[in-house]
């Protein structure tokens, strides 16, 4: 305890469910997509474009920033 | 999480990866054409597509397919007839020396399932297509070169998930998507190589993981063949060999007329085949929706009464086997999703190759950034949250 007091203090630190936050939210589209894609087509398949289309995205994105 | 934890992690990530790495980056490069491996082969054999005939058009009897086909290798016998998954007036003649030559020694006739008119023989053992395919699949090693490589998907998923632990401490500092600018090539390099990790995650873990699967495809036959299918022609072991085979069209309307509600015959085989004994004609069903379609019930006829001797459903393990299939092969969602699948792949080749950038460039500062080396040993527990 002491411990995460010492880390807080130089206030930069963060926590677990900070670092993975995004991380899950994009494994968990990415899933659906998979899944949705796997279960019909139609609309099933354009859930998949998506779930699929969102890692895809934040790549591009991330990259084309820097 | 502790420096000694973080650096077994490190340890585990970067002996993973160092092992595996030239072997993935194979099956990425290989497995990126492949990923529009049937849209390339209808384009190579469009010749071979079943001309527009009136709807309705009856379809010819089997054993008229047969004769066609025989016809044209009257040195051949026919292990098997399967429809193709789209167009069900396609019909791909299997033929062979033996009733049970190795599959890959199988020719393919493609004929018209209306006319029994043979459309053509696609070569798939020739051209750069089947040196891709073959590279990905076994380096041309055949079954011990697909187990190889089923272990090198194994060395992923360790990279994968040591990868993702590590993800934490890299990050204790940074937002999601960080690209360090201003602190050297290296930094900005393990930053992507992070970034672009953790956002294939979950899409490299499936194919992966399928990928794995995949190569256990002939075991996975193999227990089938000697568990379910044993068991299924048992009573059939010691009866004298075949002596006036019914006709297979007898075969095929005894199974269709049986067939559950949206359960249509994807490929049958012959007496003698690998799949079905000696004794039977196996009739292999498959359903009519896009995840029904993958999972096959055979129904076994008794080539000598053409009666319905057994039908039932494969079991789990083969059913694993084909939905693995196509979550590995990214070919069930259309166009958009294959572009999607080549984009991902190319995304993986990026984390691969920064991944041996990081490695071949000095690794002392990645070590002070874990706090593992000497002098940061006062932040053991900087993780402990």
């Amino acid at each position: 305890m002491k411990l995460s007091s010492a880390l807080s203090s130089r206030g930069s630190e963060r926590s677990l469910q900070h670092i993975f936050m995004v991380p899950i939210l994009i494994a968990l589209a990415s899933l659906s997509g998979l899944a949705a894609a796997l279960l019909g087509d139609g609309w099933f398949d354009v859930i998949g474009w998506i779930g699929l289309g969102i890692p895809a995205a934040v790549a591009g994105w991330c990259v084309y920033r820097t | 999480m502790k420096a000694r934890t973080v650096r077994i992690w490190y340890k585990v990530h970067r002996w993973s990866s160092i092992i595996s790495t030239m072997f993935l980056l194979m099956l990425c490069i290989t497995g990126l054409p492949l990923v529009f491996y049937h849209d390339i082969l209808h384009w190579q054999h469009s010749d071979l597509e079943p001309p527009p005939m009136p709807e309705g058009t009856k379809e010819a009897s089997l054993a008229n397919v047969e004769a066609a086909a025989l016809a044209r290798h009257p040195d051949l016998v026919i292990p098997f007839m399967s429809w193709d998954e789209e167009d069900r007036n396609l019909l791909y003649v299997g033929m062979s020396k033996a009733y049970d030559s190795p599959p890959e020694t199988i020719r393919l006739l493609a004929v018209d399932a209306r006319t029994a008119k043979v459309l053509g023989e696609p070569n798939l053992n020739e051209g750069i297509m089947y040196v891709l395919r073959t590279l990905h699949v076994d380096m041309f090693a055949g079954i011990p070169g697909k187990l190889f490589l089923g272990v090198m998907g194994l060395l992923l998923l360790a990279a994968i998930v040591s990868g993702t632990v590590l993800y934490a401490p890299f990050m204790r500092r940074l937002d999601f998507g960080s690209v360090r600018q201003n602190r050297g090539r290296r930094t900005k390099w393990l930053d992507l190589h992070n970034l672009l990790g953790i956002v294939t995650l979950a899409w490299l873990s499936v194919v992966g993981a399928t990928g794995v699967i995949n190569t256990w495809a002939d075991s996975i036959f193999k227990i089938w063949q000697f568990g379910q299918l044993a068991d299924m022609i048992a009573p059939y072991k010691d009866m004298p060999p075949l002596a006036n085979p019914v006709s297979v069209d007898v075969a095929y309307k005894a199974a269709k007329a049986s067939a559950p509600e949206g359960r249509v015959p994807s490929f049958i085989t012959y007496p003698k085949s690998l799949f079905s004994g000696q004794h039977h004609y196996g009739v292999f069903l498959r359903g009519e929706e896009h995840l029904t379609a993958k999972l096959l019930a055979p129904v076994l006829v008794d080539a000598e009464t053409g009666k319905i001797t057994d039908m039932r459903r494969m079991p789990w393990y083969v059913d694993a086997l084909f939905v693995s299939q196509p979550l590995h092969f990214g070919d069930y969602g259309g166009m958009p999703m294959k572009i999607l699948w080549a984009i991902l792949d190319i995304i993986s080749i990026a984390v691969l190759v920064t991944g041996l950038y990081l490695f071949f460039t000095r690794r002392k500062s990645a070590e002070t950034q874990l706090g593992l080396s000497l002098n940061a040993g006062n932040l053991e527990t900087v993780l402990a949250k």
